[in-house]
C-alpha cells in the first residue's frame, strides 16, 4: 500500500504535465490557425498561375520544356515531408508508412529527399540512404526556404538525377483528418485541357515573351507554388495532429488525478481508521 | 475626370497586397518596361524584379518593388502575381544596400558563383532602392 505521502506527490507530478500538454495544445491551436490562413491567402495565388499555365498551354505553344518531359523512369525521388519535432500524434509516422509503401511499390530505384528531422532519423535508424535533407522550414515559411528546396528538386531533374519527382505530405483535410498523400511534382503533370472549361476561357491571350519562352518563367515557379502549398499544408496538419494529441494527453492527465485523488482519499480514510481502532482498542484495554 | 479606370491587383503568396482602380500601370517586363491602359488587350508578361508605378483614380500614384512574377491583362481587370511585393516605407534601404554591393561583388569575381542568382539579387536590390527613392512622395 503506497504511503498518502506517494499519492499526493504523483498526483502533482501528473498534473505538472497537465499544464505543460495543455498550454502545448492550446500553442498548437494557435499555430494552426496561422497555418490555415497562410494557406487560403495562398490559394488565389496558385489558381490564377495554374490558370495561366492552361492558358499558355491551350495557345497550342508546343510543350517541349524540361520539366515537362517524360523520360523512361529510371531513378525516382521522393520528397517526403515531416516535421523536426515530435509529439504530434500520428502525424509522423502515417507520412512515413506513406512514403514506405510508395517505395515498395515502384520498380525503380528511388531516391529519398527528406525534409523535416523526423524523416531523416527515421530513414537513418532503418539504415537506409537518404541523398539529401533539408530542415523543416519555419513556421513562417518563408519564400526563401521553399525556393531552397523547389531550386534543388528542379535542378535534379533537368540534370537526369532523377526522372520524376514526387512529394509525400500529409495533406490537411481538417482539424481532426489529415491525409498522407503522395503527388507527383517533375515532370509537371499536363493539366487536361477540359473541354467545357478550355472553350469558357477562350480568351486568346498573346504573351511577352512568346509562350515557349514564357513557359520557362512560369514553370520553376509553378513548382514552387505547389512545394510551398505542400508545405503550409504539412504544417496545418502537424499543428491539427499535435492540438488533438495534447487534448487527449491533458484529458488522459485529468483521468489520472482523479484516479489517484479517490485512491489518496481511500488511502487516508483506511490510515485513520486503522489509527481510531488501535486507540479505541488500547483505552478498552486501559479500563480492563 | 473622365479618365477612365480599371481593377488593378498585386498577389503574393502570403496576402492580397493591393487592390485598386487604377489609371494606368507601368511595369518592369523581361523584355523591357511597358504601359498598361484601360481596354489593353488580353495578355500575360513575365515580370523581373523592379520598381512598378501605377496611378489613382485621384491622379496619385503608387510606387511598389516587386519581385520576379507575371502580369496578366483580362478584360476588366490587371492582376500582378509576384514572389514579392514591398512598399517604398517597408524598404529597409541600409540592407538593399548592402544585397546590391554584395551581388555586384559576386558578380565581379564571375568565377565560381552562381551568375543568375547574383543578377537576380541584384536586379531585386536595384529594384528595391529605386522604389525606396518615393518613400514619403507620392504615397
Amino acid at each position: 500500500m503506497p504511503s498518502t505521502r506517494d499519492i499526493r506527490r504523483r498526483i502533482r507530478g501528473v498534473k505538472n504535465i497537465r499544464q505543460v500538454t495543455k498550454a502545448m495544445n492550446m500553442i498548437a491551436a494557435a499555430r494552426l490557425r496561422r497555418a490555415q490562413t497562410k494557406a487560403e491567402a495562398a490559394r488565389p495565388y496558385a489558381e490564377r498561375l495554374s490558370a495561366i499555365l492552361q492558358d499558355v498551354f491551350a495557345s497550342g505553344a508546343s510543350a517541349r520544356h524540361p520539366l515537362l518531359a517524360q523520360r523512361p523512369v529510371k531513378r525516382v525521388g521522393l520528397v517526403v515531408v515531416s516535421s523536426d519535432r515530435g509529439l504530434c500524434g500520428s502525424f509522423n509516422a502515417g507520412i512515413l508508412r506513406e512514403a514506405g509503401r510508395f517505395v515498395e511499390e515502384q520498380t525503380a530505384d528511388v531516391g529519398l529527399i527528406t525534409v523535416g528531422r523526423k524523416a531523416r532519423e527515421f530513414f537513418q535508424r532503418m539504415e537506409i540512404t537518404i541523398d539529401q535533407s533539408f530542415p523543416q522550414p519555419s513556421r513562417e515559411v518563408r519564400l526563401e526556404e521553399v525556393g531552397a528546396i523547389s531550386k534543388q528538386i528542379i535542378t535534379d531533374y533537368t540534370s537526369g538525377k532523377y526522372d520524376q519527382i514526387h512529394l509525400a505530405y500529409a495533406r490537411f483535410i481538417s482539424v481532426l483528418k489529415s491525409e498522407p498523400t503522395v503527388t507527383q511534382l517533375l515532370p509537371i503533370p499536363k493539366p487536361e485541357t477540359d473541354g467545357a472549361a478550355a472553350v469558357a476561357r477562350m480568351v486568346a491571350y498573346q504573351f511577352e515573351p512568346e509562350a515557349e519562352e514564357l513557359l520557362g518563367a512560369l514553370l520553376p515557379q509553378y513548382v514552387e507554388v505547389l512545394a510551398y502549398g505542400s508545405l503550409v499544408e504539412s504544417l496545418a496538419s502537424e499543428q491539427a495532429a499535435r492540438m488533438v494529441a495534447m487534448k487527449s494527453a491533458t484529458d488522459s492527465a485529468s483521468d489520472m488525478i482523479d484516479a489517484l485523488t479517490r485512491k489518496y482519499n481511500r488511502v487516508r480514510q483506511t490510515a485513520i481508521t486503522t489509527q481510531i481502532l488501535e486507540v479505541v482498542s488500547g483505552a478498552e484495554a486501559l479500563e480492563e | 475626370m473622365a479618365e477612365k479606370t480599371f481593377q488593378f491587383e498585386i498577389l503574393t503568396l502570403q496576402r492580397e497586397f493591393l487592390r485598386e482602380e487604377a489609371r494606368f500601370v507601368i511595369a518592369p517586363g523581361q523584355e523591357g518596361v511597358f504601359e498598361i491602359l484601360t481596354g489593353h488587350a488580353p495578355f500575360v508578361f513575365a515580370l523581373k524584379p523592379g520598381p512598378l508605378r501605377m496611378r489613382l483614380p485621384e491622379g496619385k500614384d503608387v510606387h511598389v518593388a516587386i519581385g520576379t512574377g507575371f502580369l496578366i491583362v483580362q478584360k476588366e481587370s490587371v492582376t500582378v502575381l509576384t514572389r514579392s511585393a514591398e512598399r517604398p516605407e517597408e524598404i529597409d534601404i541600409e540592407r538593399a544596400a548592402r544585397a546590391k554591393q554584395r551581388a555586384e561583388e559576386r558578380l565581379q569575381k564571375r568565377e565560381d558563383v552562381d551568375f543568375s542568382r547574383a543578377q537576380a539579387a541584384l536586379e531585386r536590390a536595384i529594384a528595391r532602392l529605386k522604389v525606396a527613392e518615393h518613400s514619403g512622395k507620392g504615397l
